[in-house]
């Protein structure tokens, strides 16, 4: 059976991650089901790195599979068996993978860098995993581009403006559920660069890997005419992806990123859906060499509260029915509290992915 | 005895300024406190009155040397270190 | 080493000072260095991160509310752009720790007190380590780079006669101070007794020579009133603290860009597991070497016991076992010093000393008899056999003179400490000159305090370093009778004496804790961390500022010199040392100076 990788991505600290991962690992504690898990941050330590409040701790069976960093193994009661050293190196140590020998608390501090995280889901299903959870960390995505599809963390503590957090909400949703396995004509395969094709398949130009300054918009603004295509493999300013939706190309054009994280890094949700509209309004569309599906959106009304006059935080929430139902309008796939509904509905929807 | 209190190595010290009209009030409010505050072994270290009241440091040793000390985890029979009984244990 | 090109990026709108010293530091160790300006947005960064081709990156901001999420954006881009594939990314600031820096998704991450040291070796694809570069101490002979020559012609052919004097006198005498230190150097085996191997002829010899106390203490098992003896439950679980402890353990440097003087503080709780939490705190928080402190009946009765043995009072006793914990206690880069300078103990404390491998002992002659309550004729005879000791393993002692602080003024006390320094020279040891950083009874009554404190320590260091070329080591502690209760006062009073100590290039210092002046109970161990921190601070704030002496520490540095001289020649005159001590030529009972009563009449004829 092919290994299923969830990510498991926040918006924001404290958007309920580890509370989502902890609600699955409960849930789908079966000897039949060989779990595993990493993190591309730092979970399960008993005050968070950041505002000092309490965190939920993570809690892993016998038999689970693991890959974290050497500093973290004594800092928890699970024992691990270690069965691989990787030779990656991170603040807390080399990443080691191994296998829960005795249950127990652990914290969780793995690959934090996608190669890394390729690297260790290799491992996880070489091992015959089924499923592994890639808990994230704080609002990073990009190593969540190696995984299956995404369970998407949000709430309070992203922001407390339900309007905007819904609208945000909602850009994810439309930009995860663009479709993957996109084509490029076999001469666009240019080692790390972006390549502009016309309607023929044939190369116009070659253009640098990142989308970053604005010489490319210029070089791309003579050809527009004649363009039929476009891939970046990498990442493109928010300043240029607004000039490429403003560019004369010809209706049906088809631009190619290599997978939704990096059109979203690429200047936030917004400006990547604002995009994704512009071009399809010219008849055009938005798609990826690699999809990532979104599997479900858990919501969390918990955040930490700043006190700029005692400089420390305090936990605070804001309505959980209106925060569900808001978000519940704003996406195509299912929305879940956690705490309130239980794991069931959450670990159902991973069916999607598989 | 609370087991944080017993990773204090030897003494605790608490130091602040108490409002009090002499040198004696201070000193007696600073004990009552102590006391109040669960503690035997205490004594004043510093304390300076001005008008407006006292600047002290108060200490309550935890453990004294020789004591049997909590940040040790200790008890038990003694050992045999050196003469007369030198049949056993370790220097 | 491959040079390596690094980017230093403060992604903050002004704090760039740390990246500007890691900037100097990187470029002293050959890297190529960009700083970019401040504030620029993270795909700025990135862009400037491919453009100049930069290996690693170091970031620098410091955390607040909704920074981490900044961060993480910007580790984010650059693991989309790819750059993270072969740019190492550190980031440092205020508030970070390894454990934040993985959650952001750095390589590292460098918290406040970073040394330079740390990030080249960061920037260098060593491994991170924190603390390693801080955990290098190595022990220094204070006393290598001197020659001991004597530049006042005078004092010099006083002290060789006073030496020659004393050594006469000596030469057919003994004491059982003399023959119990003899049995513990030739009938105790330091590796037979680790063994427990029974050493019966040690066993025979040595109670022959002891005190009442110690005689029943091996000949019938009965222990001092005041010491018990530790549990096997106890002695393991200070095994376990130490080695955990060990294990945790930096050893930082207090004097910043000096190299000297080195900082020594004592231990002597009375237990040798308190003072090993003591000494383990006073390394942690800069301390070179510290100083074994026993208790005051220690100087008063012969012998020593054994057994690992903790003591109710003030003092930790000396027993092998004691030493030997305490020895195997210590960081390898500190320096131990096992005083024995005063009692009827002091030769036997230095053989124990050498024994254990002890890099200093202490032993003042004239000290021991007139401040610390030892008959002059037993402390001279007993004193003489221990610098021999010293010599033979090689154990530099300095010489106390702590009778100033009963009223012998400062010219007298030298001229005794450098008749003891004059007997080690002959005897091919190595003396280091310990003259008192104190507010003694001397400059109380003759005013030469009143306005600073610095003038008269000036002149005694001016007025030995006149006479000879010898190490200087004040002490013992430094400030002493300046101290009061207040922590703050008392840590203040130290540093400026360990500032002035430092101005005036001396060898060594000792210093006290802050609860120096408190009597009511033990010294806590947060007040030895008081007056280290101070210290530290002192050092760092003067850096390697001198002091340029005034005519008046001129003036008084000449009298003390002379007033040596006119000492010596008096001792000299009289033709008998012991005899001079008695009369009170070296200090006199209308100064304070008692001749002291233990072991009188002990000293036999051979």
């Amino acid at each position: 059976m092919k290994t299923l990788t969830v990510g498991i991505a926040g918006t924001a600290k404290n958007t309920g991650k580890t509370t989502a991962t902890m609600a699955l690992l409960e849930y789908l504690r079966n000897p039949g089901i060989c779990i595993g898990i990493t993190s591309i941050g730092y979970d399960g330590e008993r005050v968070d790195n950041v505002t000092g409040l309490p965190k939920p701790r993570i809690y892993l069976e016998a038999g689970s599979l693991v890959a974290v960093s050497e500093g973290c193994l004594p800092a928890g009661s699970a024992r691990v068996k270690v069965l691989d050293r990787t030779g990656i190196k991170t603040p807390l140590g080399e990443i080691v993978c191994g296998q829960v020998a005795k249950g127990g608390l652990m914290v969780l501090a793995g690959p934090n860098q996608s190669r890394h995280l390729r690297e260790i889901l290799q491992w996880m299903s070489v091992q015959g995993a089924d499923l592994v959870m890639v808990d994230g960390a704080l609002n990073r995505v990009a190593p969540m581009a190696e995984t299956d599809g995404i369970i998407l963390c949000t709430g309070a503590s992203y922001t407390t403006d339900l309007d905007r957090l819904s609208l945000e909400t909602h850009s994810l949703g439309v930009i995860c559920s663009l479709p993957g396995g996109a084509e490029i004509p076999g001469a666009a395969h240019v080692e790390g660069k972006s390549v502009l094709w016309n309607r023929d398949g044939v190369i116009l130009a070659e253009l640098p890997g990142l989308l970053l300054e604005a010489g490319c918009v210029k070089a791309m603004s003579c050809l527009a005419g004649e363009a039929g295509g476009l891939y970046c493999p990498g990442l493109v300013s928010p300043a240029i992806l607004e000039a490429l939706a403003g560019l004369p190309f010809r209706e049906g054009m088809t631009y190619v990123f290599e997978d939704p994280m990096k059109l979203v890094l690429s200047g936030g949700p917004l400006t990547a859906r604002r995009f994704v509209d512009r071009v399809s309004q010219r008849e055009g569309r938005v798609v990826f060499r690699k999809s990532l599906p979104l599997a479900a959106v858990a919501v969390n009304p918990f955040y930490p509260c700043y006190r700029y006059e005692t400089n420390h935080y305090q936990p605070a929430f804001i309505d959980r029915d209106l925060l569900v139902s808001k978000i519940k309008c704003s996406v195509n796939v299912p929305v879940f509290d956690v705490v309130r509904d239980g794991p069931g509905g959450l670990a159902g929807a991973l069916k999607s992915l598989a | 005895m609370s087991r944080i209190l017993e990773r204090i190595m030897d003494a605790i010290d608490i130091e602040t300024f108490l409002v009090c009209s002499s040198e004696d009030e201070g000193r007696r409010l600073t004990l009552q406190l102590f006391r109040e505050m669960g503690f035997k072994d205490v004594d004043i270290v510093f304390i300076q009155f001005q008008g407006p009241g006292v600047r002290l440091r108060a200490r309550a040793y935890v453990h004294r040397p020789g004591d049997a000390y909590g940040w040790l985890k200790i008890g038990g029979e003694e050992t045999g270190d050196g003469f007369p009984k030198s049949s056993a244990g370790s220097h | 080493m491959v040079s390596r090109k690094v980017l230093l990026a403060p992604i903050d709108p002004v704090h760039d000072v740390g990246l500007k010293i890691i900037k100097r530091g990187l470029e002293e160790a050959g890297h190529e260095t960009v700083l970019l300006q401040p504030d620029l947005q993270p795909e700025e960064i990135i862009q400037e991160i491919i453009n100049s081709r930069a290996d690693t990156v170091l970031i620098s901001r410091t955390l607040g509310y909704g920074v981490a999420e900044i961060l993480a954006r910007f580790v984010d881009l650059a693991d989309a752009a790819g750059v993270r594939d072969r740019v190492r990314i550190g980031i440092g600031g205020m508030a970070i720790r390894p454990e934040l820096a993985a959650e952001l998704g750095f390589d590292a991450g460098f918290g406040p007190g970073t040394s330079v040291e740390e990030a080249v070796a960061f920037v260098e694809g060593r491994d991170y380590v924190p603390g390693l570069a801080k955990n290098n101490k190595l022990k220094i002979d204070i006393t290598e780079s001197y020659t001991y020559t004597c530049h006042n012609s005078v004092i010099a052919g006083l002290l060789k006669q006073i030496a020659g004097i004393i050594l006469a006198w000596t030469e057919n005498r003994t004491s059982s101070g003399v023959l119990r230190a003899r049995v513990r150097e030739e009938l105790w085996d330091i590796d037979r007794w680790r063994k427990y191997e029974k050493m019966t002829e040690f066993l025979e010899e040595y109670p022959r020579f002891c005190g009442e106390i110690t005689r029943d203490f091996y000949l019938k098992g009965i222990l001092h009133p005041k010491t018990r003896r530790f549990t096997r439950e106890e002695a393991a679980a200070l095994e376990e603290y130490i080695k955990a402890t060990k294990e945790r353990m930096e050893a930082p440097k207090l004097q910043h860009s000096l190299k000297k003087p080195l900082v020594f503080n004592q231990y002597g709780t009375g237990c040798p597991f308190m003072d090993t939490g003591h000494i383990k705190v006073s390394e942690a928080w800069g301390a070179d070497g510290v100083i074994h402190f026993d208790p005051s009946w220690g100087a008063r009765t012969e012998g020593f016991m054994d057994g690992f043995l903790t003591h109710q009072e003030d003092g930790t006793v000396i027993t092998p076992a004691n030493l030997n914990r305490i020895r195997q206690s210590l960081e390898s880069g500190t320096l131990w010093q096992v005083r024995a300078h005063r009692g009827l103990n002091t030769p036997e404390t230095v053989v124990l000393a050498g024994k254990f491998q002890a890099d200093l002992t202490k032993i003042n002659i004239s000290y021991g008899a007139l401040g610390a309550g030892t008959d002059p004729a037993r402390m001279t005879v007993d004193g003489v056999e221990a610098i021999r000791y010293a010599a033979k393993y090689g154990l530099p002692f300095d010489i106390v003179t702590n009778e100033e602080l009963c009223g012998v003024p400062a010219h007298k006390a030298f001229a005794g400490m450098l008749i003891t320094a004059a007997l080690a020279l002959r005897l091919g040891a190595k003396p280091i000159l310990q003259p008192l950083f104190c507010y003694s009874p001397e400059v109380m009554v003759g005013g030469q305090m009143k306005d600073n404190y610095v003038d008269f320590n000036v002149a005694k260091v001016l007025a030995l370093r006149h006479i000879i070329d010898a190490p200087v080591w004040p002490g013992a502690p430094i400030g002493f009778m300046t101290h009061s209760e207040d922590r703050i006062q008392s840590s203040a009073a130290t540093a400026y004496h360990a500032c002035l100590a430092a101005m005036l290039g001396v060898d060594a210092i000792t210093i006290a804790s802050s609860d120096e002046a408190y009597s009511g109970g033990p010294i806590s161990v947060p007040s030895k961390v008081d007056t280290l921190r101070a210290v530290g601070e002192g050092f760092r704030f003067f850096g390697s500022t001198r002091l340029e002496p005034s005519q008046r520490a001129l003036d008084w540095s000449r009298e003390i010199e002379e007033g040596i001289e006119n000492v010596l020649r008096q001792v000299a005159d009289r033709g008998d040392f012991v005899e001079a001590l008695y009369r009170g030529v070296l200090g006199s009972r209308e100064e304070g100076a008692y001749p002291g009563r233990n072991g009188r009449d002990t000293v036999m004829m051979v």
